[in-house]
C-alpha cells in the first residue's frame, strides 16, 4: 500500500490484500484518480519504493533487487507504457521508438513503420513528439513499449485520449503481441475502457 | 550515440565551457612551463651539471670554552667520517690533514726588508684542490715545496697591507715568482725549503702543501706521523640535499660555504618552482571546480531525460557517455593548447638564458611530454568520476 495512502481502511483487491498477476493473463485495474494505480506501476517498475508490504517477482522480493537487477528486468521481462509518457520531446516519433529498440533491437525497421502505420501515425515518423497531440504522443509510447521482449507489460491509461477506432487498433496490436509472448499485460483505466476481453478485473 | 547525443547536447553551454577551458589552459600551461623550466635550469645550479661541477662543503667541530681550556681537539673520529660517507648526497670525504711539525716563512721583499713569521701548513687529498698546476706536486728529498694560498689572503695584502705600508701591489703571476723560505723543524732536525705559490684557492680556507709533503714531514719532523682531522671537506653532489643539510644541523657542525653560493640558489630556486607549481595546479583546480559546477548544472538541467534514458535501461555508463566524450575531448584540446603555451614560453626563456649559460635544455620535449600526458590522465579520471558519480545519482 502506498505511504500516502496510510490508515485509509480499504478493502481494495491489491492494497491491503494479496494479489497475484500471472504471465499469459490480462488485467484490468480500475479505481477513480487518486487510488494509486501510478503508483502501483512505479513499485513494480521499481522507481519508487515509498510503500508498506511486500512486492515479489518469482519469490524474489523487489526491495532487495539493485539497479542493475532493474536494468535487465526493464530489458527483458518488464515493460511500462507511462502515463505521463515520458517520451523525449526533441526526438522525433521514429527516434523515440529507436532509442529503446537500439538496447533491445528487439523489433526491425519494418516491424515498426507497420505499427506507426496500423495506428495512424506513418505520417508523424518523423516529427519532433514536442509537436505531436497527446493522443498521438500515447501511441508512440505504447509502440515503445512493445520494443522489447516483457513477461509482463503495465499500461497506464493507454488510451485516455485515442478515438475509438484508435483504442481499438491499439487493443488489436495488444492482444497479438501477447498472443505472441505469451505475456501477461496490467491495464489501468480511470473510466475509460480499452475495447479487450480481459480475464480480470479489480477495482482499487 | 547519435541519438543520445542528440538529446543530452541541450543546455550545454558553449559560455561556460570556453570560459572553464581558458582557466585550465592557463593554469595547465603554468604547471607545465613550471616542470619543464625546472627540468631545463635546475641543472645549472644543482651541482650535477658538468658547468658547475660538484659543490663543496667545508665542516668542523663548534669550538667552545671548555675544549679550549682542556686544549681537547676537536677531531672527527672514524666513525663520524664513516658516518658522513654514508650520506646519499656526499660523494667524497676528504680529511684536513695539519702540520704537526714547526713551520717558520722567511720572505725577502727584494728592497732588503724581509718579513718572517711562525706559521702552520694543513693539506687535503689532491682531489678536493681546485688550482689545476703543474707544479702541485712534491717529492720526497725535493727541496722545493708548493703552496697554495686562500685568495682573499691576496686580496688582503693588495687592499690591506700593501696600501698602508706602500709597498707593490701582486698580481697572481708575480707572487708566484715570490721565493719564501721555510724553515721546518722538530724531532731534533731542522731543514730549509724554498718555497713558491702554486696558485689561490677560492675553496680552501688555508695554507696548503700537497699531501705527499705532509705525510712525509709529519713522519721526519712530526710529533705525529697521522694526525686527527679537525677539519673535513666534503663533495657534495647535491648541496641543497636536505637529509644531508638536517644531519649536519643536528650534529651541529660549522659549516663553511663551498666555492659558490649554487647550494642556496639550488635550493631558493626550487622554492620558487614549486611556488610556481602549485600557483598552476590551484588555478587547474578552480578550472576544475568551475567545471564541475557547470557539469553539475547541466546534469540537473538534464535530469528528466537521464532518469527517463536509465528508466527505458540504458546503464549509466551509455548515459554519461556523451559528456564523457565531451570532457575527455576538451581535455585532450586543453592540455594540448597549455603544452603549445608552455612550449613557446620555454623557448622564450631559452632564448634569454642561453647567451649566459650556453647550451640548455636537451630533454625539454620529453619532460614536456610526460608532463602534459600526466596531467591529461589526472583530469581525464577525474572528470570520468564526477560525470559517472553524477549519473549513478539520478540513474533509477
Amino acid at each position: 500500500m502506498p505511504s500516502a495512502l496510510k490508515g485509509r481502511t480499504s478493502a481494495s483487491g491489491i492494497w491491503g490484500g494479496r494479489h497475484s498477476f500471472v504471465r499469459g493473463r490480462t488485467y484490468l485495474v480500475e479505481a477513480a484518480s487518486g487510488t494509486g494505480k501510478s503508483s502501483l506501476c512505479a513499485y513494480v517498475y521499481g522507481y519508487r519504493n515509498d510503500y508498506s508490504g511486500r512486492i515479489t517477482f518469482d519469490g524474489t522480493d523487489i526491495a532487495k533487487l539493485g539497479k542493475s537487477a532493474w536494468r535487465r528486468l526493464r530489458l527483458t521481462s518488464l515493460s511500462l507504457m507511462f502515463q505521463e509518457l515520458r517520451l523525449f520531446g526533441e526526438l522525433t516519433a521514429i527516434e523515440n521508438v529507436r532509442l529503446k529498440n537500439n538496447l533491445t533491437h528487439h523489433k526491425n525497421d519494418n516491424d515498426i513503420h507497420t505499427l506507426f502505420d496500423r495506428l495512424g501515425i506513418a505520417d508523424k515518423e518523423d516529427t519532433p513528439v514536442s509537436l505531436m497531440s497527446y493522443g498521438q504522443q500515447q501511441r508512440v509510447a505504447f509502440i515503445r513499449a512493445l520494443c522489447q521482449p516483457f513477461d509482463f507489460l503495465f499500461m497506464d491509461e493507454p488510451v485516455s485520449h485515442l478515438d475509438d477506432s484508435n483504442a481499438t487498433m491499439l487493443a488489436d496490436i495488444l492482444a497479438e503481441e501477447l498472443d505472441a509472448r505469451g505475456a501477461c499485460a496490467v491495464v489501468t483505466s480511470v473510466g475509460r475502457k480499452m475495447k479487450f476481453d480481459f480475464d480480470e478485473s479489480i477495482t482499487l | 550515440m547519435k541519438l543520445l547525443w542528440k538529446l543530452l547536447r541541450t543546455h550545454i553551454s558553449t559560455g561556460q565551457i570556453i570560459g572553464f577551458s581558458l582557466a585550465n589552459v592557463l593554469g595547465l600551461a603554468v604547471v607545465m612551463t613550471a616542470v619543464v623550466l625546472r627540468g631545463d635550469v635546475l641543472p645549472l645550479f644543482e651541482g650535477r651539471d658538468a658547468l658547475a661541477g660538484n659543490s663543496y662543503v667545508v665542516i668542523s667541530k663548534p669550538v667552545d670554552t671548555m675544549a679550549s681550556a682542556l686544549g681537547g681537539g676537536k677531531v672527527f673520529t672514524e666513525d663520524e667520517i664513516d658516518e658522513l660517507n654514508a650520506q646519499p648526497a656526499v660523494t667524497d670525504v676528504g680529511r684536513f690533514t695539519p702540520s704537526t711539525y714547526e713551520v717558520y716563512a722567511r720572505l725577502s721583499l727584494g728592497n732588503g726588508a724581509e718579513m718572517s713569521t711562525d706559521m702552520f701548513f694543513e693539506s687535503v687529498p689532491d682531489a678536493f684542490v681546485d688550482v689545476e698546476s703543474e707544479q702541485w706536486r712534491f717529492t720526497e728529498g725535493s727541496k722545493y715545496l708548493p703552496i697554495i694560498l686562500p685568495r682573499n689572503y691576496l686580496d688582503l695584502y693588495n687592499f690591506g697591507f700593501a696600501t698602508a705600508k706602500g709597498l707593490p701591489k701582486l698580481s697572481e703571476d708575480v707572487a708566484g715568482v715570490l721565493n719564501i723560505n721555510i724553515d721546518i723543524a722538530g724531532h731534533g732536525s731542522r731543514d730549509t725549503y724554498l718555497g713558491f705559490i702554486a696558485g689561490f684557492s677560492d675553496r680552501l680556507n688555508t695554507i696548503l702543501v700537497p699531501q705527499s709533503f705532509m705525510d712525509y714531514a709529519n713522519r721526519l719532523y712530526g710529533t705525529m706521523p697521522h694526525p686527527s682531522s679537525s677539519r673535513l671537506i666534503l663533495e657534495v653532489a647535491d648541496p641543497s640535499d636536505e637529509a644531508l643539510a638536517l644531519m649536519l644541523r643536528d650534529k651541529g657542525y660549522d659549516i663553511t660555504e663551498g666555492d659558490d653560493g649554487s647550494g642556496r640558489l639550488a635550493f631558493f630556486l626550487r622554492v620558487v618552482v614549486g611556488l610556481v607549481i602549485s600557483v598552476g595546479l590551484l588555478i587547474s583546480a578552480l578550472a576544475f571546480f568551475i567545471f564541475v559546477l557547470s557539469v553539475y548544472l547541466l546534469l540537473e538541467k538534464n535530469m528528466q531525460k537521464l532518469e527517463n534514458l536509465t528508466l527505458l535501461g540504458y546503464p549509466p555508463h551509455r548515459v554519461a557517455s556523451p559528456y564523457l566524450i565531451l570532457t575527455s575531448a576538451l581535455g585532450v584540446l586543453q592540455t594540448g593548447c597549455a603544452a603549445a603555451l608552455a612550449m613557446a614560453a620555454r623557448s622564450a626563456c631559452l632564448d634569454k638564458l642561453s647567451p649566459m649559460f650556453g647550451d640548455l635544455g636537451h630533454d625539454g620535449t620529453g619532460t614536456l611530454a610526460t608532463a602534459a600526458a600526466t596531467l591529461l590522465m589526472l583530469q581525464i579520471i577525474l572528470y570520468h568520476a564526477t560525470v559517472i558519480l553524477k549519473v549513478r545519482r539520478i540513474a533509477r
